[in-house]
């Protein structure tokens, strides 16, 4: 018996770790993905008078008595005892009552499903929804949708048929992207202390190899900092970092956008990216490195990038912009602020096309909202969420209240200082106040992206290229400014509109095992590669790791993830075009 | 009485007590290495290499701690649990430890068994997520009580202590009237004292440390949240923390802790009350030893 | 205490009660020691054989969403895989190499502080060494791992710089970078986590052993060696065959944290333990039926080594866990 119970203890440690790669990774794509360029506001047709209809005159019977729904949660920080959902209740009726899970996720999720002991609402990802469903465990809400749903349905637009399954059923409901706007929080992965920078003149560099050389010159230069070794490039191979440091930057170096660890060419095939020939040509720099000792030596067996960065004497590495937050605050606290990092695109070659900046049109993927069998009334739960989306709710989700979180100055919304100054200085604040929820997607609850705007015609979220500013320190400003920039995401190509990730799709289930011992040969070849003595060497071990993948079934998992992008291409057509 | 002391007794406690100390000293690095990073401000701990003195001091780390408002209930509610859950399975413990260790009792070997058995198989964690569930002990403070009463190791342990008690004792108490219930907890036990303060330990231990029954089985009850459910519970909120950095426009200057140092400073915070409490124990213990070996 | 000439022992007792009157007599005599016993290994055997129903997710494809009545079955397909998968092997290897050297050196290591502890006059000195030592089995292994990279690391690691600064070596050593080395410094930090630990309950059988044995012993004139050869260790030894018989079942048991946390993917060879493997192949992925085929394979496993191990104590040294 207490074997069992050790061996929970065990499970949950490891899960602190799995917990992370959820969030993870969902930070890390919504970070990359959320970007566009021209602004098509325009379909967002909805005239004020229907938006007035459908959150006023709310259906047959009242709405206001009280009722709560339990839901899901893995925010320890959430609860309903807010200003914002006060609101949401006084207008609704309905409050949540959250069920944490501290541990594992998907674990409790399977044994709330086994035990027929779910909350009413579940946020799960697309794999958990789909056995959610098989499982009989939740309630389709295509009608519940038609008859109480405007909003949603408004907000949704021609994209409302993505929500459908391809039983024609809605099984969960999630964010839509109305933006096609720059997100101005987003930026290049690819990270190069100003300093060094700095000591090359600022040049623009675009390749690898021109990262390479200045790399090589700053550590001849300096072949110390604070009395350390200088590390050129570092990395983290040990637990879920992997994925983040030696697959994305091989998509971000050929331009693509991100679909997980695969990557998808102009006929729709699918290919598994760790062995690409970019692969190939990524390790190969990542090999030079090494060789040259520029390589962080400790790579192969650190889980946690940001520990070495936060050292400030790694020069380069590949780290999305909510892994270096934390340790830039404290290099300009430190009094060091040319240890921050400027986030660059690298390319293989110059003329590498960038198609990386990409828009979806929905935030599937992470977080989708399910009504299950134990929720009563699910139609008020409907009109709750119809609430969330309807442009009042968009207001008070991201806006917060007038006069305590913004106002209106000149026609726009703007936050108000003290706010501002709150957000800056409280990390908690977010939760104190209500703007978090169960994220379905990138932001707070339902948003509909930041950079869109709702039908009033101002944004619909606070974040602007104003504000992004506006938070940069003077050293950010200057480098920036030599490059002819304001904000980091000016270095990004405008974005082009995508159907969908591949991530965003529940995986097909039937090669997991396979697709597994892919990734296990892939972490296992990995150090081989990089640590390779010569050319030959590396020759050897990627023959070997693509011979063992091939072995472990990569052309029917790549088959696999061929088709099912392809139905859901043929979807996304259809359901345009419906 | 005389202690003669050879040339090599000497040589021999010098050598032994200079490799205790070394292995003492071996021993609380550890403990000072996260003491020190539980008093190191977060964002300089991100930097690595501290080892037994923090660098940039601050009580941040505990004060967030500290600020979780259910802490306190949770840390009375560890005590009782911790103290019920003991007190009744040691005893639990030592009833079935003493029949098992009688060797007329006609069903020793099947018993033995059966346990032994119970150690090394296990049906996985739905099957038993449902078996709590069906018995009725889903969120019952009885979840965290049933399925630890007994720990068949440390039946064994103290069941392989009573047999080597010299049978003599038994045996005279059974020919004064004794019954078995009377010679387990007022003959039994009573010399025992050494064995079972280690069970003692064993048992607490465990019922302290443990807060996955709490997680699994009892996380929607909030009365029966426990310490360490309770300290999980901030350790992934700043795990979160740092993951949604900058998923909006929250400003990360104010970011006063990160996992590392949290998980420093509950590790001290849960591992210090056993750490004091034990050796009192153990003197208790020492001490009803030796007044009961006097009354022999 | 003699035993008194004229009365039966219990055991006695049995024998002419199971000869004559049956076994509702024994019963009868008995009631007391089955009240203590039957209802906790009832309560034992509920939530240990309760769940076992789960082995039959081994022989099905067992999808939480369809429950054990629905899910469409394999017979022994996930057995066969199993069997064939070298990797298997391999962890199983790992698991064996690292369970043996885990439990030979904490043996050892426990028995060994014990008796050394035992030897202090010094009671102060010997409870506080005792606390410190077992200070970090409380240590989580993500600390622990976390401080052995720190004093490992061939970057500024303090274990380097003593080798370098004594010239023993000319470049920093990556230790954990090194697929050989691996089992040995997991043995060492679970060694070192575990030591003192382990030592708690031999030092409360030494406490325990009639101080007259020591008393007599120093009248003879027995040197501290003799007293420690002929009273201490034979003291702690029916213990230390019983925890080797129990542990030699748990080697295949070996859970996953340590290897886990301590291993990188440069290792991976010598760092698969069997739950390692269970976990990265079957839960998450979302296949429970595979996992639970290794599962119960372990269980086997361990019965069996049980079994036999307890069947030689018994042989040689009439120790025995049954």
């Amino acid at each position: 018996m207490s074997k069992t119970w050790k061996k929970g203890l065990t499970l949950m440690a490891a899960s602190v770790m799995l917990t992370g790669v959820m969030a993870g990774c969902s930070s890390n794509k919504n970070g990359e993905s959320n970007t566009t360029a021209s602004n098509n506001g325009g379909n967002t047709q909805a005239t004020n008078a229907k938006n007035d209809d459908a959150s006023t005159t709310e259906p047959t019977k009242a709405p206001l008595e009280p009722i709560t729904y339990s839901m899901n949660t893995t925010d320890e920080k959430l609860t309903w005892d807010t200003p914002i959902q006060k609101v949401f209740t006084e207008k609704t009726g309905v409050s949540l009552k959250y069920d944490l899970i501290v541990g594992d996720e998907t674990q409790k999720e399977d044994l709330w499903l086994a035990s027929g002991d779910y909350p009413d609402i579940m946020a799960m990802g697309p794999q958990e929804i789909q056995k959610y469903k098989d499982g009989g465990a939740l309630i389709p809400l295509n009608d519940l949708i038609d008859q109480y749903g405007p909003n949603i349905k408004e907000k949704f637009g021609e994209y409302f048929n993505l929500l459908k399954d391809a039983d024609g059923k809605i099984w969960s409901i999630y964010g839509v992207n109305k933006s096609r706007e720059a997100k101005a929080d987003a930026a290049a992965s690819f990270i190069v202390q100003y300093d060094v920078l700095k000591e090359a003149g600022y040049p623009e560099i675009k390749t690898l190899d021109q990262l390479y050389d200045i790399l090589k010159a700053y550590k001849d230069k300096h072949p110390q900092i604070d009395g350390k070794d200088t590390i050129g490039f570092s990395g983290a191979m040990t637990g879920w970092q992997v994925n983040i440091e030696y697959n994305n930057p091989i998509i971000s170096a050929s331009g693509l956008p991100d679909h997980g660890n695969f990557r998808i060419d102009t006929n729709g095939n699918v290919e598994y990216n760790p062995v690409s020939e970019d692969a190939k040509k990524y390790y190969g720099f990542l090999n030079k490195l090494y060789q040259n000792g520029l390589y962080d030596k400790e790579a192969f067996s650190q889980d946690d990038l940001s520990k070495k960065l936060a050292q400030g004497r790694v020069l380069a590495a590949y780290a999305p912009k909510w892994m270096v937050g934390d340790i830039e605050t404290q290099f300009r606290q430190d009094g060091h602020p040319e240890r921050q990092y400027a986030y660059l695109p690298l390319h293989f070659t110059e003329d590498t096309v960038d198609t990386s900046n990409s828009v979806v049109p929905t935030f599937a993927g992470s977080l989708q909202w399910a009504v299950t069998t134990t929720a009563k009334n699910p139609e008020r739960f409907i009109q709750f969420v119809d609430y969330l989306f309807s442009d009042e709710g968009q207001i008070l989700s991201q806006w917060g209240i007038e006069g305590t979180h913004y106002e209106v100055k000149d026609g726009k919304r703007t936050l108000l200082p003290a706010e501002l100054e709150a957000r800056r200085t409280d990390p908690d604040h977010a939760n104190k106040e209500g703007f978090k929820g169960n994220g379905t997607g990138s932001g707070y609850w339902f948003n509909v992206g930041d950079g869109a705007k709702l039908s009033d015609g101002d944004y619909a979220t606070p974040l602007t290229k104003d504000y992004q500013m506006s938070i940069y320190d003077d050293m950010t400003k200057d480098v920036l400014s030599h490059y002819g920039k304001q904000i980091w995401a000016d270095f990004l190509q405008p974005a082009e509109v995508v159907p969908g990730y591949l991530w965003q799709l529940s995986p097909p289930e039937n090669i997991s095992l396979q697709a597994k011992k892919i990734e296990e040969a892939w972490k296992k070849y990995l150090p081989k590669l990089i640590m390779s003595k010569n050319q030959a060497d590396f020759d050897n071990s990627w023959d070997g790791m693509k011979s063992t993948m091939e072995k472990a079934g990569l052309k029917e998992v790549n088959g696999a993830y061929t088709q099912l992008w392809a139905d859901f291409n043929t979807k996304f057509k259809a359901s345009i075009n419906e | 009485m005389l202690v003669r002391r050879s040339k090599g007794d000497v040589i021999f406690s010098a050598f032994n007590y200079i490799l205790l100390l070394v292995l003492g000293i071996g021993t609380l690095f550890p403990f000072l290495n996260l003491a020190a990073i539980s008093l190191n401000d977060a964002g300089d701990t991100l930097k690595g290499t501290i080892y037994i003195w923090p660098r940039v001091f601050t009580l941040e780390n505990y004060s967030t701690i500290f600020a979780n408002h259910g802490l306190a209930a949770a840390a009375i509610r560890s005590v009782v649990r911790t103290v019920v859950g003991t007190a009744l399975g040691v005893i639990c413990t030592a009833m079935l430890a003493y029949a098992l260790s009688r060797k007329e009792f006609f069903l020793r070997k099947t018993y033995n068994i059966i346990l032994i058995i119970t150690m090394y198989v296990n049906g996985g964690l739905i099957p038993l997520y449902l078996l709590i569930k069906n018995i009725g002990l889903m969120n019952h403070a009885a979840v965290y009580i049933l399925p630890l009463l007994i720990g068949v190791f440390n039946v064994i342990i103290m069941r392989s202590y009573f047999e080597q008690l010299p049978e003599g004792i038994v045996e005279s108490a059974r020919i004064d009237g004794a019954s078995d219930f009377q010679i387990l907890f007022r003959i039994v036990l009573q010399i025992s004292l050494p064995v079972l303060s280690t069970i003692t330990l064993y048992i607490a231990v465990q019922h302290w440390n443990s807060w996955f029954d709490n997680y699994l089985y009892a996380s929607r009850n909030e009365n029966l949240n426990l310490l360490q459910y309770e300290l999980q519970k901030i350790l992934i909120s700043s795990v979160n923390q740092v993951m949604s950095a900058n998923t909006h426009i929250d400003a990360t200057d104010a970011r006063r802790t990160n996992p590392e140092t949290i998980r420093a400073a509950m590790t001290i915070i849960v591992t210090l009350p056993i750490l004091l409490v034990y050796p009192f124990l153990q003197k208790y213990f020492v001490k009803g030893m030796t007044v009961a070996a006097m009354k022999e | 205490m003699a035993k008194p000439a004229n009365t039966l022992t219990n055991q006695e007792i049995v024998q002419t009660a199971g000869k004559k009157a049956g076994k509702s007599l024994v019963i009868r005599r008995q009631y007391q020691l089955l009240l203590m016993s039957t209802p906790f290994v009832l309560l034992v055997m509920l939530f240990s054989f309760g769940p076992l129903w789960g082995w039959i997710m081994a022989f099905q494809h067992y999808k939480v969403a369809l429950g054990l009545w629905h899910s469409p079955w394999t017979g022994f397909d996930n057995f066969e895989l199993l069997f064939k998968d070298p990797q298997f092997f391999n962890a199983l290897r790992n698991t064996v190499v690292m369970g043996v050297l885990n439990l030979v050196t904490g043996f050892v290591g426990a028995i060994f502080l014990a008796l050394l502890l035992n030897e202090v006059r010094f009671v102060f000195f010997k409870r506080v060494i005792q606390t410190l030592t077992y200070i970090p089995h409380f240590v989580s292994w993500v600390v622990i791992a976390n401080i052995f990279a720190t004093l490992l690391s061939p970057d500024g690691g303090v274990v380097n710089a003593v080798l370098l600064k004594l010239g023993i070596i000319h470049d920093p050593l990556y230790f954990l970078g090194h697929e050989k080395w691996f089992w040995w410094i997991h043995t060492a930090a679970n060694f070192w986590k575990e030591l003192g630990w382990n030592t708690i309950i031999y030092l409360a059988v030494l406490v325990g052993l009639n101080p007259e044995h020591y008393e007599a012993a120093e009248v003879d004139g027995a040197t501290r060696w003799q007293k420690m050869r002929f009273i201490s260790i034979p003291g702690i030894m029916p213990t230390a065959v019983l925890l080797l018989i129990l542990n030699v079942g748990w080697i295949v048991q070996s859970g996953y944290e340590s290897q886990f946390l301590l291993g990188n993917p440069v290792v991976i060879n010598r760092s698969e333990v069997l739950d390692l493997y269970a976990l990265t192949y079957s839960t998450s992925i979302g296949d429970y039926s595979y996992g639970v085929a290794v599962s119960m394979f372990k269980s086997i496993v361990s019965l069996v080594l049980v079994l036999l191990v307890n069947y030689t104590a018994k042989k040689t040294s009439g120790s025995r866990l049954f």
